[in-house]
C-alpha cells in the first residue's frame, strides 16, 4: 500500500469523550481535598505547639521566683481571678 | 484541542486521556505563573506538547528496562500494535499507522512542526509562537521533516 505525507490531511478531529471531564472535574477535587488535609495537619501542629509553648511559660513563670504560684507571678488576685 | 494534539503524539486513545489530564492540571496549578506574553491557547499547545514529549521519553525508558525482562524470559512475544487513533478511519487505518511510525522515529522538533503544520494546520507564524522559534527555523524544520519522512516511506517501499 502506497502512503505520502498528504494523506496526513485524511486525520479527523475528534472530540473527546465526554467522561473525560468527569475524571478531570473528580481529579481537580482529589487535589482540592488534598490541600484540605494538609491546611488542616498544619493547624493542629500549631494548635498543639502552642499548647505546649504556653505550658513552658507557665512552667518559667513558676520556677523562676522560688515558691511564688503562678497566681501570684501574673499578679492576679488569689480569691477571683481565676473564677 | 488538547486532546487531539496529544492524539498525533501518542496515537492511542488512553494515553492521549491521560495526557489531558495531566495538562488541565497543569495549567490549573501553573494558571499565576502564566504571564500573557502569548495567548492562552498558544500557552496550553506549549504545556501540551511538552506533557506529549514526556509520556513518550517515559514509555520509552520504561520499554527500555522492559527489554532486560524480555531478554531473560524468553517466552514473552512481540507486543500488539498501539495505534488507536480514533480520527482515522479503517481504511486509512494501515497506511497512516505506517506514516506515524515513521512520524514517531523523527527528531522531536521535526515531529512538532510536521503534527502542528501537517495535522492542526497551524500557520508557520503559529507554530514559531508555540515553539518559541523563528518563522524561518520553522520554514526549515517543516522541510527537513518532509524530505527525511520521504526517504524512510522511499525506503519502507523499496
Amino acid at each position: 500500500m502506497k502512503i505520502s505525507i498528504e494523506d496526513l490531511n485524511k486525520v479527523k478531529q475528534v472530540d473527546e469523550p465526554a467522561f473525560l471531564w468527569t475524571r478531570i472535574e473528580a481529579r481537580f477535587h482529589q487535589i482540592l481535598d488534598e490541600k484540605l488535609t494538609t491546611k488542616q495537619l498544619i493547624a493542629s501542629i500549631g494548635a498543639l505547639l502552642l499548647i505546649v509553648g504556653l505550658n513552658v511559660f507557665a512552667y518559667k513563670i513558676t520556677s523562676q521566683s522560688g515558691n511564688s504560684t503562678l497566681t501570684e507571678k501574673l499578679e492576679l488576685e488569689q480569691t477571683n481571678q481565676f473564677y | 484541542m488538547v486532546y487531539n494534539l496529544a492524539l498525533q503524539y501518542v496515537q492511542k486513545q488512553e494515553d492521549a486521556e491521560e495526557i489531558t489530564q495531566d495538562v488541565f492540571l497543569s495549567v490549573h496549578e501553573n494558571q499565576e505563573k502564566f504571564e500573557g506574553k502569548s495567548s492562552v491557547s498558544t500557552w496550553i499547545y506549549r504545556i501540551t506538547i511538552n506533557k506529549s514529549l514526556d509520556f513518550i521519553r517515559s514509555k520509552k525508558r520504561k520499554k527500555r528496562f522492559g527489554f532486560l525482562i524480555n531478554w531473560m524470559d524468553v517466552s514473552v512475544k512481540e507486543e500488539p500494535s498501539n495505534f488507536s487513533h480514533p480520527g482515522v478511519e479503517l481504511e486509512q487505518k494501515e497506511g497512516l499507522e505506517r506514516l506515524f511510525k515513521f512520524i514517531n522515529e523523527l527528531p522531536e522538533n521535526q515531529k512538532t512542526a510536521l503534527i502542528l503544520s501537517k495535522i492542526e494546520h497551524k500557520s508557520q507564524v503559529e507554530i514559531s509562537e508555540i515553539m518559541q522559534v523563528s518563522p524561518k527555523a520553522i520554514e526549515s524544520l517543516i522541510q527537513r521533516a518532509k524530505v527525511n519522512l520521504q526517504k524512510k516511506i522511499t525506503a519502507s517501499e523499496g
